[in-house]
């Protein structure tokens, strides 16, 4: 399935399925990245590969403020201010507390989960 | 939900946006439903209202494709049910102000009665402003309105009555009495509102004038009626005679009174000593000044200082003012800031006058970098203002003369402590933090005990410990920890802490900051979505993005407006956001956002101005002000077409504001402009800096200006702009006195409008015609110009020309001698400027409306009226209005023999034409002027009535002709030549016919002095 066409609980599912290490979901996360529209794809397929560069188009793509905080909270974390993105990820998750990838980001378990994967 | 408005024109709204109804039957219907909303009227009974005489040829379809005509207006069907027997406006009787306005008059008594004056007041001032002129003016003139409309302006002076009782009880008398001058106008024989009245002045102090007034009342109730002032009134004399203690003033309560000091948000933390300090100080001290750094809390003590001094027992009558000088760069932008904050009209010379022989108290906050200009405005206002105190705030003292400083320290311990405990309550939705109180006095003391840097360091701890928050502050200071720096410790830890709040920041939110920082003395949101959207952050996040700024304590959200809702940087926070978006180099980008969004603005100010939202565009124009001229700034230098189109796109508005700055602003941006500017955007520049010269009374200027407009005009054969320029012209020359000459002008703009559809042009093309022909004394020709602009004003919504109509037809009765008719017209044009503030057009109607007293035979009221008029045209700084209404108090004193007051108006009005070059009814003012000095046997007097007359002769000003007549017979008759004396006394009474309609038998008081000589009218009698 085509990321754009899918809905916002179906990006969440597969995004949590990468979380959980599904290397399926991982797979088709960062195959979706170059054409994919929604933010939390992209911001999702930059932080298990490490690319900075994608979330410029990320946050073009973000237009409400929850998904644009998602994605720089993603490059604060890929630029290793960790004290940043302690205070960031605090501030959104009293306003998003069901945010899967800052929850993801802050409990600091995002460098344990791209160890196991294939990236 | 539909709100419908039949009390004035009709307006009807849906969710608060305004539906358009068409005119004439369509409209009608639905008020003759609306007064009856929720009860079917009956189908017959509709067609006999509306149609009257013609209901017989009306058929039921003809009402029903009103009605459907009217449905589709409404855009919904369901609104209007029923068929052929009836039909019913089904809304509540609380969404029709016709039907609210009787119930809210009863509330208000009973507010009254129990003692709740402030609730009173309230509800009459709310319900008053839904009356808007006459009571149903849509509704036609059947019969059946009547009733209607007797009940309705029965329940309209009961509001007013109501609301002045209650103002005096609250103590505003000062202000309450103007508006009571007005009540006894419309009502004058309502014996309640000359109580209050009475009143009112003598608890203003002004015992004589209470007592003038009670003789005022009991003449025109002898004339007009043949009664004696009631018991009430008769009573209240006696008290004042005795100085009966039950008509004391009252105490002032505790609630604010009058200024515009913001409402309480957050309660100050400890500085009651400080409070107690500069109160005392400004106690004995005319200027005071609360130095200390940013941050510190100057501006948080100002206020309670402000709001200690409205509620204490010896308040001040004047009230307290606050003026923002954070964004001030100039010293007109200072002067500008107070003028806004006052709600002046007329600039500075308005200003000064506004305070004079008032106590008030003016704030001047954030004086620091515009020290030199706030200095000369303190000095000049305490120069010109006995009664009047200043404090200012600063980081630098004024140094002034005569200056208290007072040096403002941080907050002890404990009191900080306290500050954040507070606010970190809040944030923490009043769970307590639980961080011990060790560790609170710490962080505190490590922020030196400064507000802000407390209160921003409170805005984190929803998300992070005290302990954090240390840690992290500590982090930043060791980082900016400078050895070398001189500044100021204090100075040093609140920059870091904005800094470090900063930094916590989303990207999008310093964004937001960057974008709030360009707006100058706050922003409306729909501005910040623009410039923020030019920063990269998307426009729907804008509310967002506020909203977590409030929340850090970095924005101050200011709902006390009655427009909108604004955003505010503190002073500190601006300057960091300034610097930190030209960090980021897109300081440029920014600027033309702001700028941009405010020419877009000034695109629809004009139109919307000139129709039925006017009220929300003048508020858009009087509030942005500071931003519009920052937006003018800008563009100036880096985009000139763009600020002459701000310009020009604003400068209706500003000349229906008095906005006596308007010109400088137009003609600086079309000097900028240079030869880019187009010829169209040139001439119109050039048209309405010469409005407004020519309101301020800089004739001049004016004429040269228009000139060039009619020039360029011309060249580029635009006849729309050829029109344009006649009828401006014809404003400026009346001005001078040359009626015959503006209504050439008005005859040419007219046929040059002939077929262009120019509907405001020629409404306002028309009220000059009108206005020039009266002046003149030409009653046909003022009956067709009036009946011509009655024609134009039906097709336009401009409130502003509306009020002006309503001076017309008084002009209009006054001429053909309706004086009773002339006074009820003035006084509802009187009442209807002042309601929505026109404040130039107020006066300029006030002293017409005293003109009207005289002639309609009270003397007294009209010279009061004359009075009242002077001071509100020195309020706005019209002093050209101020100077007109002198000439006819003058006049007005003469005839009541009060010879001396007379002659001070006439001479201070001789001397300011003098120094204006003229102006209008100058001849008249010298010619009593001579005629006084002629009556004391003054050397030369006779020569220059000689004078006079043989020029107002060639100007064919008839009034001016007969008083320079009569004097020249009394001269005559004195010196025994009683031949010429009854010769001059006949071309006098011949030149009456002609002037009739503006002076009236009683102002010749020469002609007065020699009827007991009866030779002079009885030949026979003379040898």
């Amino acid at each position: 399935m085509h990321a754009d066409s899918m809905t916002d609980d179906s990006v969440d599912t597969v995004i949590r399925q990468a979380i959980g290490g599904d290397q399926g979901a991982t797979t088709w996360i960062v195959a979706q990245a170059d054409h994919s529209e929604s933010p939390l794809v992209i911001a999702m397929a930059a932080l298990l590969e490490r690319q900075t560069g994608r979330l410029a188009r990320a946050l073009s793509a973000a237009s409400t403020s929850r998904d644009r905080q998602v994605v720089e909270i993603a490059r604060a974390h890929l630029d290793g201010n960790s004290e940043l993105v302690d205070a960031l990820a605090r501030d959104h998750l009293v306003d998003f507390p069901d945010s899967l990838i800052v929850a993801w980001i802050a409990s600091d378990a995002v460098e344990r989960s791209r160890g196991d994967g294939p990236y | 939900m539909l709100s419908i408005s039949v009390l004035g024109p009709v307006e009807v709204r849906r969710a608060g946006q305004p539906i358009p109804i068409p005119a004439g039957k369509t409209s009608e219907i639905l008020v003759r439903l609306a007064l009856d909303a929720g009860t079917p009227v009956r189908t017959d009974r509709l067609v006999e209202d509306l149609w009257g005489e013609d209901s017989v040829g009306t058929s039921r379809n003809t009402v029903q494709s009103k009605i459907a005509k009217l449905r589709r207006a409404l855009g919904d069907p369901s609104v209007i049910v029923g068929g052929d027997g009836g039909y019913t406006l089904v809304v509540d009787t609380a969404d029709v102000d016709a039907l609210t306005a009787p119930m809210k008059a009863a509330e208000a008594a009973a507010l009254l009665d129990s003692g709740d004056n402030h609730g009173a007041a309230q509800v009459c001032a709310r319900t008053l402003q839904m009356f808007r002129g006459e009571v149903l003016p849509t509704a036609g003139d059947g019969d059946w309105i009547n009733p209607h409309r007797a009940r309705l302006d029965a329940a309209r002076m009961q509001l007013l009555e109501t609301g002045c009782a209650a103002r005096l009880r609250i103590g505003d008398t000062n202000d309450v009495i103007g508006d009571l001058e007005l009540a006894v106008t419309l009502y004058p024989y309502q014996e309640s509102l000359w109580v209050l009245l009475i009143t009112g002045l003598y608890q203003a102090g002004r015992q004589t004038d209470a007592l003038a007034t009670y003789q005022r009342v009991r003449h025109r109730l002898a004339d007009d009626l043949g009664l004696d002032p009631g018991p009430q009134l008769q009573q209240l004399e006696q008290q004042i005679l005795n100085h009966d203690s039950t008509i004391e003033p009252p105490l002032r309560p505790t609630a604010l009174v009058s200024g515009n000091l913001p409402p309480i948000t957050t309660q100050l933390v400890g500085r009651d000593n400080e409070v107690a300090a500069v109160s005392a100080l400004l106690a004995d001290n005319r200027l005071v000044e609360i130095v200390g750094p940013g941050g510190i809390g100057k501006t948080a003590l100002a206020l309670a200082i402000g709001r200690t001094s409205n509620s204490s027992p010896s308040a001040r009558r004047g009230g307290v003012w606050l003026a923002r000088l954070e964004t001030a760069v100039t010293a007109d932008d200072v002067i500008d800031t107070l003028i806004a904050a006052v709600n002046v009209t007329g600039g500075e010379a308005a200003l000064y006058e506004r305070f004079k022989g008032s106590d008030a108290l003016i704030i001047l906050d954030n004086c620091e970098h515009v020290v030199e200009a706030t200095a000369e405005l303190a000095v000049r206002l305490l120069d010109t203002s006995p009664s009047t105190r200043i404090l200012c705030t600063s980081q630098l003292a004024l140094d002034v003369d005569g200056e208290t400083v007072f040096e403002l320290a941080p907050l002890d311990l404990d009191d900080a402590a306290e500050l954040f405990t507070r606010r970190a309550t809040a944030q923490r939705k009043n769970q307590r933090i639980a961080d011990d109180h060790d560790s609170v006095l710490e962080l505190c003391r490590s922020l030196d005990g400064l507000p802000l840097a407390i209160e921003l360091a409170a805005a984190r701890t929803k998300t992070l410990s005290v302990e954090d928050i240390t840690r992290r502050l500590d982090d930043r200071f060791n980082l900016l920890n400078d050895p070398t720096s001189r500044r100021p410790e204090r100075r040093r830890a609140l920059k870091a802490t904005i800094r470090w709040s900063y930094e916590l920041l989303f990207p999008d939110d310093q964004r937001g900051l960057w974008a709030l920082a360009t707006f100058a003395g706050g922003a409306p949101l729909g501005g910040v979505e623009s410039v923020v959207e030019t920063l990269g952050v998307p426009s729907t996040a804008a509310i967002d993005v506020v909203t977590r700024l409030a929340s850090r304590s970095l924005v101050i959200v200011d709902n006390d407006t009655s427009t909108q809702v604004r955003y505010r940087l503190l002073d500190s926070v601006r300057a960091f956001a300034l610097a930190a978006m030209a960090e980021a180099e897109v300081t440029d980008t920014a600027l033309a956002a702001h700028a941009a969004w405010f020419a877009n603005a000034a695109r629809s100010s004009t139109d919307g101005v000139r129709s039925s939202r006017q009220a929300e565009h003048l508020a858009f124009a009087r509030t942005e002000r500071a931003n519009i001229d920052a937006a003018l700034a800008w563009s100036t230098v880096h985009d000139p077409l763009l600020a002459l189109n701000i310009a020009i796109g604003f400068g209706w508005a500003w000349i229906v504001l008095g906005d006596s700055r308007a010109a400088q602003r137009i003609l600086t941006a079309l000097d900028c402009a240079g030869s880019d500017a187009s010829s169209d955007d040139r001439a119109t520049a050039l048209l309405l800096a010469g409005w407004v010269e020519a309101s301020t009374g800089h004739l001049s200027p004016a004429r040269d200006h228009i000139a060039q407009a009619t020039e360029i005009a011309e060249a580029i054969g635009d006849v729309d702009l050829q029109a344009r320029c006649c009828y401006y012209l014809a404003y400026v020359v009346s001005h001078h006195g040359e009626f015959r000459h503006a209504l050439d002008l008005t005859d040419r703009s007219r046929a040059l409008y002939a077929g262009l559809d120019r509907a405001w042009d020629e409404a306002a093309n028309g009220l000059f015609a009108a206005r020039a022909a009266i002046s003149a004394g030409d009653e046909q020709r003022s009956v067709e110009t009036s009946a011509n602009v009655e024609h134009w004003l039906d097709q336009v919504d401009d409130p502003w020309l509306h009020s002006r109509r309503d001076g017309m037809r008084g002009e209009l009765a006054r001429l053909q001698h309706r004086f009773d008719d002339a006074v009820i017209h003035y006084g509802r044009a009187v009442e209807t400027s002042h309601r929505l503030g026109f404040l130039q057009t107020e006066a300029y109607q006030t002293a017409s409306l005293g003109r009207a007293h005289c002639q309609a035979g009270d003397y007294e009221t009209g010279a009061a009226t004359l009075e009242l008029a002077i001071a509100k045209a020195e309020a706005t700084g019209d002093t050209r209005m101020a100077t007109l209404a002198r000439v006819h108090l003058g006049r007005v004193l003469r005839s009541l023999g009060h010879l001396q007051p007379a002659r001070a108006a006439l001479e201070t009005a001789a001397a300011w034409h003098r120094t204006a070059g003229g102006g209008e009814q100058a001849p008249l003012g010298d010619c009593l002027l001579a005629a006084l000095d002629a009556a004391d046997h003054v050397a030369g007097a006779e020569e220059r009535l000689r004078a006079i007359l043989d020029d107002a002769r060639t100007r064919d000003a008839a009034h001016v002709e007969v008083f320079a007549l009569d004097a020249l017979a009394r001269t005559a008759a004195e010196r025994g030549d009683i031949d010429t004396a009854r010769a001059l006394c006949e071309l006098a009474d011949d030149r009456m016919e002609s002037a009739s309609h503006f002076i009236t038998e009683r102002d010749r008081v020469d002609a007065y002095a020699l009827r007991p000589q009866r030779q002079l009218y009885d030949p026979d009698q003379s040898s």
